[in-house]
Order: C-alpha cells, then sequence, then structure tokens
C-alpha cells in the first residue's frame, strides 16, 4: 500500500511519543484579512466602511469596535440596556472630537466618518463587530492620507527665489533653475522654451 | 519499509495546527491585558481529541469575551457576561467537543477540546480575549 510523504513524518512523531506541544510567543497581531486601501486627501472627510451584514435573520449588532494599529480608538455598544440607545465611546487623544460612527437603519451598513482627516490618522483600521447570532466580523482598511503638494518654488543657483523670471544671462553661458517642492510625491518637471 | 506495513491501517491524513500568539501591550496607567499562554500542538493523530489552550492575565479589564479561530473564522466563544455563555459556530473541520468534562473557560484559561478531526482541520489556531467597555481592549 502506498503511503504518502508526510505519513512518515506523522508516524515517526507519533512513535518519538505523541505530538508535541508548541508555546508560541510573538508580537503584534497580522490578521490574514482582506484589507481595503482608502485614500483620503488631507483636511478632507474620510468615510472608512465596515461590514455589519449577517447572513442570520433575528440577528443582530452587539458591538462594533475600531481598532488602529492593534490599539481600540472607538467603540459602539448595543448590548443589553444600550439596545436603543448605543454607546459610543471614542479615544480622544488619537480622534479627538473628529470621529463619528454611523449605521444605516437596517444596520446593513456602518462608517466611521472622520472629518477633518489629518496625516497622523494614517494607519490599519481593524473594525470587529460581535453578533448575537453569526461569528465575529473582522475587516481591515489600510487609510492613507494624501498631502498635495505645495507650489513650486524656483531658485537660481545663489538660492534666490525667482517670481517669475530669471536672468539675463549671457549667451553661451549656463542656466541653472532649482525647483523645491515640499509634501505629496511627486516630481518636479521644467520646461524651457527656448 | 518493514516498520510501516503494520500500520497500513493508520488513517494517514496529517494534521498540522500551527500557534499564533498575540500580545498586546497597553501603554496606559491601567494594568495591561495580556495573553500568557497558549497551546496548541503541531501535529495530532486524526484519532485523537485535541485540546487548544489559552490564559491570560485581565489586569484591570473585565473579560468580555474568549474567540477562538481557525483561519481567521470564529468556531468558539466565551462570553462570561452575556445570558448565553458559550457559543459554537460551524467551521469546516472544526469540531468541539460539547458538554466535556474538560472544557474550562473562566476568567483566567480557556481550554477547549475538538474531535472527529480531518485534514481539513489542518490551520492556523488562534486565540482572541477581549476587555470589556468602553474600550474593548484586545489580547
Amino acid at each position: 500500500m502506498e503511503l504518502r510523504q508526510n505519513c512518515v513524518t506523522l508516524l515517526l512523531v507519533l512513535l518519538v511519543g505523541g505530538g508535541k506541544w508548541v508555546h508560541v510567543r510573538s508580537e503584534g497581531f497580522k490578521a490574514d484579512v482582506p484589507t481595503h486601501v482608502e485614500k483620503v486627501l488631507a483636511n478632507e472627510t474620510a468615510q472608512i466602511k465596515c461590514d455589519v451584514s449577517s447572513n442570520l435573520t433575528n440577528d443582530r449588532i452587539l458591538l462594533v469596535v475600531w481598532y488602529k494599529d492593534n490599539v481600540p480608538i472607538y467603540s459602539f455598544d448595543t448590548r443589553g440596556p444600550h439596545v436603543n440607545s448605543p454607546s459610543h465611546w471614542k479615544d480622544v487623544a488619537i480622534l479627538e472630537d473628529r470621529a463619528n460612527f454611523k449605521t444605516t437603519r437596517e444596520q446593513s451598513r456602518a462608517v466611521l466618518v472622520i472629518s477633518p482627516v489629518q496625516k497622523k490618522d494614517a494607519g490599519i483600521f481593524r473594525c470587529r463587530v460581535d453578533f448575537l447570532l453569526s461569528p465575529t466580523k473582522n475587516s481591515n482598511v489600510n487609510l492613507e492620507i494624501v498631502v498635495p503638494p505645495d507650489v513650486p518654488k524656483i531658485h537660481n543657483e545663489a538660492g534666490v527665489v525667482l517670481p517669475s523670471h530669471a536672468g539675463p544671462y549671457e549667451e553661451g553661458g549656463d542656466l541653472v533653475l532649482i525647483c523645491v517642492v515640499t509634501g505629496g510625491t511627486y516630481m518636479c518637471v521644467y520646461v524651457c522654451l527656448c | 519499509m518493514g516498520i510501516f506495513t503494520g500500520l497500513d491501517r493508520l488513517l494517514c491524513l496529517k494534521v498540522r495546527l500551527t500557534t499564533t500568539v498575540l500580545v498586546l501591550q497597553a501603554l496606559t496607567l491601567a494594568r495591561s491585558l495580556q495573553l500568557t499562554e497558549i497551546s496548541v500542538p503541531e501535529v495530532v493523530d486524526v484519532r485523537e481529541t485535541v485540546t487548544l489552550a489559552c490564559s491570560y492575565e485581565m489586569g484591570t479589564h473585565k473579560l468580555n469575551s474568549v474567540k477562538w479561530y481557525k483561519d481567521e473564522r470564529e468556531f468558539f466563544r466565551y462570553s462570561p457576561m452575556m445570558p448565553k455563555n458559550l457559543m459554537y459556530f460551524e467551521v469546516d473541520g472544526v469540531t468541539v467537543l460539547q458538554n466535556s468534562s474538560a472544557q474550562i473557560c473562566n476568567q483566567f484559561l480557556c481550554s477547549i477540546q475538538l474531535h472527529k478531526l480531518n485534514i481539513r482541520s489542518s490551520g492556523s489556531y488562534r486565540c482572541e480575549i477581549s476587555g470589556d467597555a468602553p474600550e474593548f481592549k484586545l489580547a
């Protein structure tokens, strides 16, 4: 009878004495949960969606908790006494007064709204939903904050800012223009019209 | 090959369980919620009953729930504050031995047993502890 390769490994382990107990520690949490990327312009409104839908009838949400980089930042508690008036909690140190969690009446969709969104809000947001009947749903959103670039400043070699024109330069001489931009991830391209 | 012929009838399905441990260090004044130990066997014979156990320290946090996941799908939840403490969810390859005297879940540890193992029982098992309102810190 043919035995598969992995059978050999299993049998060897059993012969040695019954399986090995593993005690492992590792830092951090890496979920193999699909991550959606959301790009928002700085100072605009970020709407981070969370899947709160349930396949089972008579099911309802008990809790929704948002974690940013594994730290809890917002919770929405609808258990027991809070069934009709859910309790919201937010970490003011991180979100200040800029965040609010909204659900539709049927509780099919939900969003965490952050307005105005700032560069420091960038990161991985995890949404945890505990249901009465269904298993817990976890979803990740990678929030990227786009900071648009400033207006470019053009200098000459000496570092003097040139508002509208440069020169005059001698014919046959060198023309050096330096373009400085802060913010964004754009490359500076200058076009010379001669 | 002589050593193996006598074991022809052994079900040669390798069940490999790998562990994932989460340790979350709180940076607040509250004593941190910590997962102190998790034990999940790496290799198991399919005919056996497996015990998965997870120990934790709540610190100043109240225990909201202990959840066991296989490959990111929850199959067991212990919620001491809910009227129904124990919840079981269907996940392929996972059959929790219910009404087992060896099943213990309390404020310090949560130990459950799986039986009727098969090839689909192989995977990554995770224990997640949640503190209660308003933060619901995780470990």
